[in-house]
């Protein structure tokens, strides 16, 4: 693989975003990260770190949440069938719904005095469920 | 068509600054990752283009380490990376430049191999405009 010039390297971009498909609201599992990437709305957005787990996206325009970033799913997915035998149920064919993992996490992990993470977390996971989105999961072995 | 029979698409491959040398190095960025955000907006799709770039060859800070997310099998070896700038200009959603929030930073994540996986703005600290919000909790170390 060659090192592309900055001009080469913006031309592939165009190129490569060409063959996108139209936005829909979707969530997915990025091994290159471990992370999994939930987005809602296509609007332009900043991020903020709310917990070791969860960054929050925030629409530009509106301030509202509009996605979200799980980091470190590996982890957090064994230490969930460990707490919470039951969720392994909850995993077919490597896919989980992603408002489950989100409240599986709130209902686990965080405390009662984090109200406005519980709050964010129930935020995120009423809108994975409203939209039906599913993510793959990495391998739990 | 099963998840290990489905092919990756091509990455690319660009210069980066090496905090460790100070000469540029390469990092590959995900083909993958670029359709996705080619999805959302043309503001996004400039960005991937132009302001990613930027960030990794004229950083203001670069992070090594990540303290929160002890499964990070990556964080603790060399290689993986946070590059950070404050850019003068963002995009807007229509891809035009417009004049960047000066509370926002751009972030651009690297792993052990050399893929830059995420990128995106992010809350700057109320101290020091250049640095994200919660860089000390979040990083082990800043090498630049």
């Amino acid at each position: 693989m060659r090192t592309l010039s900055n001009k080469d390297y913006a031309k592939k971009v165009f190129e490569i975003v060409e063959k996108a498909e139209p936005f829909k609201p979707e969530a997915y599992y990025d091994p290159d990260g471990n992370c999994i990437e939930f987005i809602v709305k296509p609007d332009d957005f900043y991020a903020e770190r709310v917990d070791d787990l969860l960054t929050v996206y925030y629409s530009e325009e509106t301030k509202e949440i509009i996605g979200c970033l799980i980091k470190g799913v590996s982890a957090f997915c064994k230490r969930l069938v460990e707490k919470l035998p039951g969720f392994a149920f909850e995993i077919e064919d490597g896919r989980v719904r992603l408002g489950l993992l989100l409240r599986a996490r709130a209902w686990s992990e965080l405390s009662k005095d984090d109200k406005i993470l519980v709050l964010t977390y129930k935020k995120l996971a009423d809108s994975a469920d409203e939209m039906n989105v599913e993510t793959e999961l990495c391998s739990m072995n | 068509m099963s998840k290990k029979a489905k092919k990756r698409r091509e990455n690319l491959k660009i210069q980066a600054i090496d905090p460790q040398t100070g000469r540029m190095d390469y990092i590959v960025i995900s083909s993958e990752r670029l359709l996705r955000v080619g999805k959302r907006s043309k503001g996004q799709t400039m960005e991937a283009a132009y302001t990613l770039i930027d960030t990794v060859q004229n950083p203001q800070h670069i992070f090594e380490g990540i303290r929160w997310d002890e499964d990070e099998r990556s964080s603790d070896v060399p290689g993986w990376r946070c590059y950070c700038k404050k850019p003068t200009n963002r995009y807007n959603f229509e891809g035009v430049p417009v004049r960047a929030d000066p509370n926002k930073v751009f972030m651009v994540f690297v792993n052990e191999n050399k893929v830059a996986y995420l990128w995106y703005w992010h809350t700057a600290d109320d101290d020091d405009k250049t640095l994200p919000l919660g860089h000390a909790k979040r990083f082990k170390k800043k090498v630049i």
